[in-house]
């Protein structure tokens, strides 16, 4: 661990943000120290993002803000004299990159106009960064528009964009939302490297606790605006100052401490037999796929993106067809709910929850009421009369789930239903489903292997359109020779300082 | 915004005046009394000897449009009773502007709706169809091809002579091609319907066609038309594109998860348009219905101005503004029915503008 009594890089004196007289930040003062890895962590909307941004003198015009002392480097920070060595990657890298022009050129551009470094060794310079943030092939990504190029990738080319013009202070934005666990473990190890080898500060803003607890030396708590807990990460998780920092450690122990499920399986309800789909560019998205699932059984399908396991999902629910392969089954696909990753946008956005309910219950001619499924989700009735987009993701991703249990299914298929929302979100979902589901089969479909693992009886691991491996929960953690199966248990992250209690 | 309401507002007064004006200028007094019985005669035509009666309530201005004042041709405006002044007959310009407007609100939004209501139905069902396509096997395709072809053909040498002529053979091939549908069997090659291109296909005809020179051969081939028709004939050249704009934009919707989901749970193709599709498009709707509105009476009044449009005995803006231009000295005559027209326009452009920004 590095020096962490070094002088101070940036230091924020009560920091006020008002949004039309409503407090959004109320007395918030916070300091990075040369050389450390500061993580500022909480809920999704505790205003972890704009605490950052306002104090370098970026926050939206609608808020007022107001600071006693905001310096950087012992100068203090103004709108039009913004310090050159800090960089900051934000939260969505395809979205920051423009589509049109090629990857190389865009960090080139930036190298240009910040350096003194001259066009032609530019590029020479740019390939440098690609090798430094390990991207694999620096050619192929020079050349590439940021559309052919994966999640993790454009993640890595924002931070060799960010590194170009070597900056003090590097501030990440949620780095790690958008990828998937096995690419966010490696992003992971390449902050580790950085940090050791060029000493850079770094300022992470996430809600991710585990990802934090492995590179994090300080960690800011901040809830609804304010401060609760500023410490050093090994005392943060094992004697958290506040009360709320302590009821999420708590809550996140609870969950690393849960047994495997180890029921006895029931009657085969759906098997299907060397399962294929191709498109119609000859591109296959899974081949020669064997599954079964058991009456009241919750499967957990786990892969990388792109391995093909949300087109399966797909195929067993009857949304597309199988190109190739056998079914057997005795429920009819109607009675196999498909239950989508982005609830906003599988919710029709005119309609209330009420009404979106009773399309279903109405179409499949049940007496029940909306409120019923509501309370199974454990929803209050007044969410019935609100709209989607007014809901938080939690609440959306719950009335997604209240869909899926009207329309009277046997089997739910979940695809990446806890994509996108906080932690505590994700596991207080599955814990929800796990109660609420125990009558159905459920395959879930996931990224993460933690999440289904005290979740699901059994586990395939899916690659590049094979299922690699099946087996029991318990057995594939322990007992798996796989390498690829290691490799996704492996990232899946273990929080350290769990471990020894 | 302020602008925005204030438009809507002058667009609802332009309505007002379109629907009441008999009311506000008309020459026939609105109630009378003659031997102790009471008469409307705004609302029936019964000829009654007006001088007979005790007493009378006439309108707001004493004068229809096509009244005959012999007494003040050619009066300047606020110099006499007609308040706008007349015209070379003596027909008062304030009364003929109501009249006008009754004219151009009905050719202007009857024939937008009629138009808007057609690009819809089909707008909304060939996108339906583009993403979730009807599959049949290439030899139907073909025998349906076929029989089109053959009805086509039966109708013209038939020379449209009946209504039985045309549906008998209709009728018949529907049941060959269902048959067909039902035999062949489903292991056959199969593609998409291809009702898309055939769409487009149509629309990009229909575009090609410049609308005010269609309007001028509909002239020479009917001689002359009434309001109905020319509705009719707008309605007629204005729907390819308001359909296009309608198919573009339920695609966009229809790819949404939500349909997919809908269509999961089992609704209905007319479900999901009317249900979740149709609602999202009235915002966008309502600009390209604005300024649909705004054009078709442009194109009205300069019918009207070059002497082809409604009937000659109907009086318009158009018609008005004719009126000046013979007259240059009458200059209450281009003005006044020049304004209404302008400030009409203006609103609804505003209104549809305004939508664009939001």
């Amino acid at each position: 661990m590095q020096d962490l009594e070094g002088r101070k890089v940036l230091e924020i004196g009560s920091l006020k943000i008002d949004f039309k007289n409503k407090k959004v930040i109320n007395n918030l003062s916070f300091d990075v120290v040369q050389g450390e890895t500061l993580a500022i962590i909480g809920k999704t909307g505790s205003g972890k993002t704009l605490t950052v941004l306002a104090s370098l003198g970026l926050a939206p015009k609608k808020a007022t803000v107001s600071v006693t002392k905001s310096s950087y480097q012992n100068n203090s920070i103004t709108h039009s004299l913004f310090p050159n060595d800090i960089a900051i990657v934000f939260q969505n890298a395809g979205m920051a990159l423009n589509p049109t022009i090629k990857c190389g050129r865009q960090v080139e551009r930036v190298i240009l106009r910040n350096t003194t470094v001259n066009k032609k060794s530019s590029r020479v310079k740019t390939m440098a960064l690609f090798d430094k943030v390990k991207l694999s092939d620096p050619n192929r990504i020079y050349n590439s528009y940021p559309h052919e190029v994966s999640g993790g990738e454009l993640q890595r080319v924002m931070i060799a964009m960010a590194l170009s013009c070597e900056p003090k202070l590097l501030i990440l934005d949620e780095p790690t939302a958008s990828l998937d666990k096995l690419i966010q473990s490696q992003f992971v190890k390449l902050l580790q490297e950085l940090k050791l080898n060029e000493g850079i500060t770094i300022l992470i803003i996430s809600h991710d606790l585990i990802m934090v607890s492995e590179i994090a030396d300080r960690i800011i708590h901040i809830d609804r605006g304010e401060k609760l807990a500023d410490q050093k990460t090994m005392f943060f998780f094992q004697e958290p100052e506040h009360p709320i920092s302590r009821k999420l450690i708590d809550h996140l122990r609870s969950w690393h401490l849960q047994r495997f499920k180890s029921d006895t399986l029931d009657a085969i309800i759906y098997e299907l037999n060397k399962g294929s789909k191709s498109f119609p560019n000859g591109n296959k998205a899974f081949d020669a796929v064997d599954l079964v699932l058991h009456r009241k059984e919750k499967l957990g399908i786990v892969g990388e993106s792109g391995s093909g396991k949300s087109t399966l999902g797909r195929c067993i629910a009857g949304i597309s067809a199988f190109t190739a392969g056998k079914e057997w089954t005795d429920i009819p696909k109607s009675e196999i709910a498909y239950i989508f990753q982005d609830a906003y946008n599988a919710m029709d956005p005119d309609l209330t929850v009420d009404d979106i309910l009773n399309e279903v219950l109405r179409l499949r001619n049940s007496d029940k009421e909306p409120l019923d499924y509501l309370k199974m989700v454990k929803l209050d009735a007044a969410i019935g009369q609100r709209k989607i987009q007014q809901l938080s993701g939690g609440q959306r991703q719950r009335v997604n789930l209240a869909r899926g249990l009207a329309q009277q299914p046997k089997v739910l298929i979940c695809d990446e239903v806890t994509a996108g929302l906080d932690l505590q979100v994700q596991y207080d979902l599955i814990k929800l489903m796990d109660l609420a589901l125990h009558q159905f089969s459920v395959i879930f479909i996931s990224h993460d292997i933690s999440l289904v693992k005290f979740f699901c009886h059994r586990i395939a691991i899916m690659k590049e359109g094979n299922i690699v491996e099946v087996g029991k929960t318990e057995e594939i953690f322990t007992k798996s020779r796989n390498d690829y199966t290691i490799d996704l248990i492996n990232s899946a992250g273990n929080v350290k300082y769990f471990l020894n209690m | 915004m302020r602008g925005r309401k204030i438009a809507i507002w002058v667009i609802i007064g332009y309505l007002a005046i379109a629907l009441f004006h008999p009311f506000i200028a008309n020459d026939k007094p609105i109630v009378c009394k003659i031997n102790e019985r009471l008469y409307y005669p705004i609302f029936d035509d019964q000829p009654i000897d007006l001088s007979a009666s005790e007493w009378k309530v006439m309108a707001l201005i004493p004068y229809s449009a096509s009244t005959i004042d012999t007494k003040a041709s050619f009066q300047p405006p606020f110099k006499s009773n007609h308040i706008l002044g007349t015209d070379i007959l003596g027909r008062d310009t304030l009364a003929g502007i109501f009249k006008g407007t009754e004219i151009a609100v009905k050719i202007g939004f009857i024939s937008v709706f009629l138009a808007t209501f057609l690009a819809l139905i089909i707008g909304l069902s060939v996108s339906y169809l583009k993403r979730f396509p009807i599959r049949l096997s290439r030899i139907q395709f073909v025998i349906i091809i076929l029989s089109f072809l053959f009805l086509v053909y039966y109708s013209w040498i038939s020379m449209f002579k009946g209504f039985l002529f045309f549906m008998v053979p209709l009728l018949g091939l529907l049941m060959v091609n269902g048959i067909l549908a039902w035999l062949i069997p489903h292991k056959w090659k199969t593609m998409n319907l291809p009702i898309d291109v055939f769409y487009l296909r149509l629309v990009e005809a229909m575009k090609a066609i410049p609308g005010l020179i269609f309007v001028l051969m509909c002239v020479s081939l009917f001689n002359e038309f009434s309001v109905s028709g020319l509705t009719l004939i707008l309605a007629f050249l204005m729907w390819p594109s308001i359909s296009r704009f309608i198919r573009a934009e339920s695609m966009k919707i229809l790819v949404q998860d939500y349909i997919t989901a809908a269509r999961a749970y089992g609704a209905s193709g007319f479900r999901i348009l009317l249900r979740h599709v149709l609602p999202k498009l009235f915002t966008s709707l309502s600009v390209i219905i604005a300024f649909s509105i705004s054009s078709a009476i442009i194109i009205e009044s300069t019918l009207s101005f070059i002497g082809l449009g409604v009937p000659i005995e109907q009086v318009s803006w158009g018609s008005l503004l004719k009126e000046a231009q013979r007259n240059i000295s009458a200059w209450w005559l281009a003005v006044f029915p020049g304004l209404a027209l302008f400030i009409l326009i203006l609103c609804l452009n505003i209104v549809g503008e305004k939508k664009v920004v939001d």
